[in-house]
């Protein structure tokens, strides 16, 4: 998962370096949300914590 | 006038560029101590590394297509998060006996430099943000820096090629183990 994640951060780095700065900034959002899900997922399913 | 030539600034660029390098820093030196140390990166460890690339993000587009607000966001946004989940790690291991993740550097552990890093960003990028005429629009582009933004894009490129590899061997296309003591693959 970690590596799909890194992955779809550096297609949106070389996205924007290229001047695709929409297409750079919705890559961005989707990947960072999920980012948090990830996360949280950690929190409570690998960690064994309640929220 | 094309969004291009928005409030492109020189003094605000080069303090965009001053805190992406040091952001790049850090990513290097957290890479540099797993291989120098030995220290396998546990997951959220990696996490912290996508917040920080994902700061880096925000000052790249800032330099690449001028600076805005919605760049600025993205900035204190992913700071907020790797300080979450810095903060996360320092939970895990703050009560006395339940141990710590690697070694010391000047005192903290790399979780802890990381939340303070992080806040650091945070209050930066507020400050910066903050200076209006960096947004005012203008009629010039001022080149002089392009060369500063294609070598801190590429940087930036062989820093998240390099965590890729790193990963992948550590983890594959699985979830990472939550103590990673070898690589897997």
């Amino acid at each position: 998962m970690m590596v799909l994640i890194f992955s779809v951060l550096l297609l949106a780095v070389i996205l924007a370096w290229i001047g695709y700065r929409k297409s750079a900034q919705y890559i961005f959002a989707a990947i960072f949300v999920v980012a948090i899900i990830w996360f949280n997922h950690h929190m409570t399913s690998q960690l064994t914590i309640e929220l | 006038m094309s969004w291009h030539n928005l409030g492109i600034n020189t003094m605000e660029r080069l303090c965009n560029a001053i805190e992406l390098s040091g952001v790049a820093l850090v990513l290097f030196m957290a890479l540099s101590f797993q291989f120098i140390f030995k220290e396998l990166p546990c997951p959220l460890c990696l996490l912290q590394r996508v917040g920080f690339f994902c700061v880096a993000f925000g000052f790249l587009m800032n330099l690449r297509f001028g600076l805005r607000p919605s760049h600025y966001a993205i900035i204190i946004l992913s700071a907020l998060f790797t300080s979450f989940v810095a903060l996360r790690q320092i939970a895990l291991h703050v009560v006395p006996g339940t141990g710590a993740y690697g070694d010391p550097i000047f005192g903290f552990h790399l979780y802890t430099w990381s939340f303070i890093v992080s806040m650091l960003i945070i209050i930066a990028t507020a400050l910066m943000m903050g200076v209006d005429r960096q947004y005012y629009p203008v009629k010039t582009v001022n080149g002089r820096y392009r060369w500063i933004v294609h070598a801190l894009f590429a940087a930036l490129v062989i820093l998240l090629g390099a965590n890729i590899i790193s990963v992948y061997f550590e983890c594959g296309f699985a979830q990472c183990p939550e103590n990673p003591t070898q690589y897997i693959v």
